[in-house]
């Protein structure tokens, strides 16, 4: 085989092992999805409203809301519990109602991932703390 | 081979599969680090998406250390291969760091921040701008013949966007610190990505630096025939270098060594006598085009030697075929300088292609190695004069079958020369039954 085909396979096959390792860790950190313990673990941090916290930067909020500086700037969750109240919040939390006719329809597939996450009851009760 | 040799290429080889497994450590482990203590996961995509990030840049830090020529981890394989590697694995990580962005832009698309880096979170900007980086690096290396990019200018902007792409990329990693939940993984990603930096700082300054302290000086300038200049370069503290005879030097003329304009040449001279050193180099462009201008006692600097191409690494040949075309006589005349000075009398061919009779570059020192060596010599002319009874054309099977002994079982080959006429020598061994392990080859345009 020629040296440039060797050194081409050599990097295919070494690409591919890293993949299904990648692959193998991310099947490693949700094998324990039997025993679900995301609320429990996070919980050690602290109160229900802490585990609302993590998970508001956990479930990629971040990336578009702020809260007290922290996030995107753009889209401020700071006195959100003032402005809304708890249907509203919820409804603007999951992209439904009529949240989800004003939202852009990827921004609300990614809210809807949120329906089913553990941790919804107490990002529900962080975000009605931010006055 | 010669059963002699079998445990050196078995040992080669383990050492080869421990270099590779201790490139897979390198880009996983840093990972796995990561799993003891975390959460639960939040999705296999979702996970596999980060996993394949933090993968990723991981195989953007270990690439630095594959041009870093450390020669025992290039050794088993070749430098040339190395440099492959390099080329086809930065492939292979940019498709890696492209799943990455792709998966979560996919599943998790709020999560990736808006483009207008006004209204982005800066490590999320960085990251995007360390893609953007890495594609142009990519794409540049790839094309840089066909945009005729002068090899000088693209090693600097190589180096200048690798460096910065893969600053920004650890930036972003830091900054978006996914399963970095503790003190101790932040600490790890920080001191992983301190210590690639280093590795960025040791090739960028500490080699260049140990460099220019051990300069050397030309001591002649030989034009020899198809434009061809041999330069003799000796170290200027008077310390032998130590070679085997098919390695390379790294060049630098008129630059310092740490304004990375070097080019690997051929060591053309005797491995016998290391006390100075011949490269013999053709003008061809970039670089080479002002050779024949270099003056006796101009300062050189020399990072060598380097490569596993030659003799004494199969030195339990029963003989040596050695096939050339033009420029790619080079380290084979050393090879043969140097068992003409061993007084070796192992039966040696050499078939050394060409184009013109009179440009065939060391052709008179060719007949007098013939009397000091038992050296068969084939010249190949692909455009030869009206008198001449030798062999013509392009090299082929035939060629090959009609001086080659049948007997070639103890052979061993070494073909450098011209891509395509690497491929031809390449098959017709194959054809000829000579088992590839027994061929080797130095490929020419491997930077």
């Amino acid at each position: 085989m020629r040296r440039e085909t060797r050194a081409r396979w050599l990097a295919a096959a070494t690409a591919v092992t890293v993949v299904v390792l990648a692959a193998l860790f991310a099947v490693l950190r949700n094998a324990s999805d039997a025993e679900p313990r995301s609320a429990a673990a996070t919980a050690l941090a602290g109160d229900r409203v802490s585990v609302g916290q993590v998970a508001l930067e956990r479930l990629g909020c971040i990336a578009c809301h702020s809260v007290g500086g922290r996030g995107n700037p753009t889209n401020s969750l700071d006195g959100v519990g003032r402005r809304r109240d708890a249907t509203a919040l919820r409804e603007w939390t999951l992209g439904q109602g009529t949240a989800k006719g004003r939202l852009p329809p990827e921004v609300v597939r990614m809210k809807a991932r949120a329906a089913d996450d553990p941790d919804l009851p107490a990002l529900m009760d962080y975000l009605a703390t931010l006055r | 081979m010669t059963p002699k040799g079998e445990p050196r290429k078995s040992a080669t080889s383990r050492q080869a599969l421990v270099w590779l497994g201790l490139y897979l450590a390198a880009v996983t482990l840093p990972l796995f680090a990561l799993l003891p203590g975390s959460e639960s996961g939040y999705g296999f995509t979702w996970d596999f998406a980060m996993a394949l990030g933090y993968a990723g840049v991981a195989m953007l830090g270990v690439q630095f250390a594959l041009t870093a020529r450390f020669k025992r981890a290039t050794a088993p394989f070749g430098i040339d291969i190395v440099y492959y590697f390099h080329r086809y694995l930065a492939v292979c990580a940019l498709v890696i760091v492209f799943a990455h962005y792709g998966l979560l832009r996919w599943n998790v698309p709020g999560m990736l921040a808006p483009v207008d880096p006004r209204f982005a979170p800066a490590h999320m900007t960085a990251g995007r701008i360390a893609l953007g980086a890495f594609i142009v690096l990519v794409v540049l290396s790839l094309t840089r013949r066909a945009l005729r990019l002068e090899y000088d200018n693209w090693r600097g902007m190589h180096a200048v966007l690798s460096s910065t792409a893969f600053a920004l990329a650890l930036w972003h990693v830091l900054g978006a610190a996914h399963y970095l939940d503790t003190a101790w993984k932040q600490v790890l990603w920080a001191v992983f990505g301190m210590f690639w930096l280093s590795l960025i700082a040791y090739v960028r300054v500490v080699r260049p630096w140990r460099i220019a302290r051990r300069p050397w000086r030309v001591t002649e300038v030989r034009p020899e025939r198809g434009r061809v200049h041999t330069l003799r370069l000796e170290p200027v503290d008077r310390r032998p270098l130590q070679f085997a005879a098919g390695q390379f030097a790294w060049l630098t003329l008129r630059a310092s060594p740490f304004a990375m304009r070097e080019h690997p040449f051929s060591i053309a001279s005797s491995a016998e006598c290391g006390m100075f050193i011949e490269l013999s180099i053709k003008e061809l462009g970039d670089f080479t085009s002002t050779i024949g201008s270099v003056k006796v006692g101009e300062t050189a600097w020399v990072d060598a030697p380097y490569g596993t191409f030659g003799i004494d690494l199969r030195p339990d040949a029963s003989g040596y075929v050695f096939i050339a075309g033009g420029i790619g006589i080079a380290p084979v005349l050393s090879m043969l300088r140097t068992l003409a000075d061993r007084q070796d009398r192992r039966p040696l061919w050499l078939f050394y292609g060409n184009r013109i009779w009179e440009r065939v570059a060391f052709r008179e020192e060719l007949d007098e190695l013939v009397r000091r060596l038992d050296l068969r010599l084939i010249h190949v002319l692909q455009e030869p004069p009206a008198e001449w009874a030798g062999e013509q054309g392009l090299l082929t099977q035939e060629i090959l079958s009609r001086h080659l002994p049948t007997e070639r079982s103890g052979l061993e080959c070494f073909i450098c020369g011209p891509t395509p006429m690497t491929y031809i020598a390449e098959l017709a061994l194959g054809n000829l039954g000579m088992r590839a392990s027994h061929v080797h080859s130095e490929i020419f345009d491997w930077v």
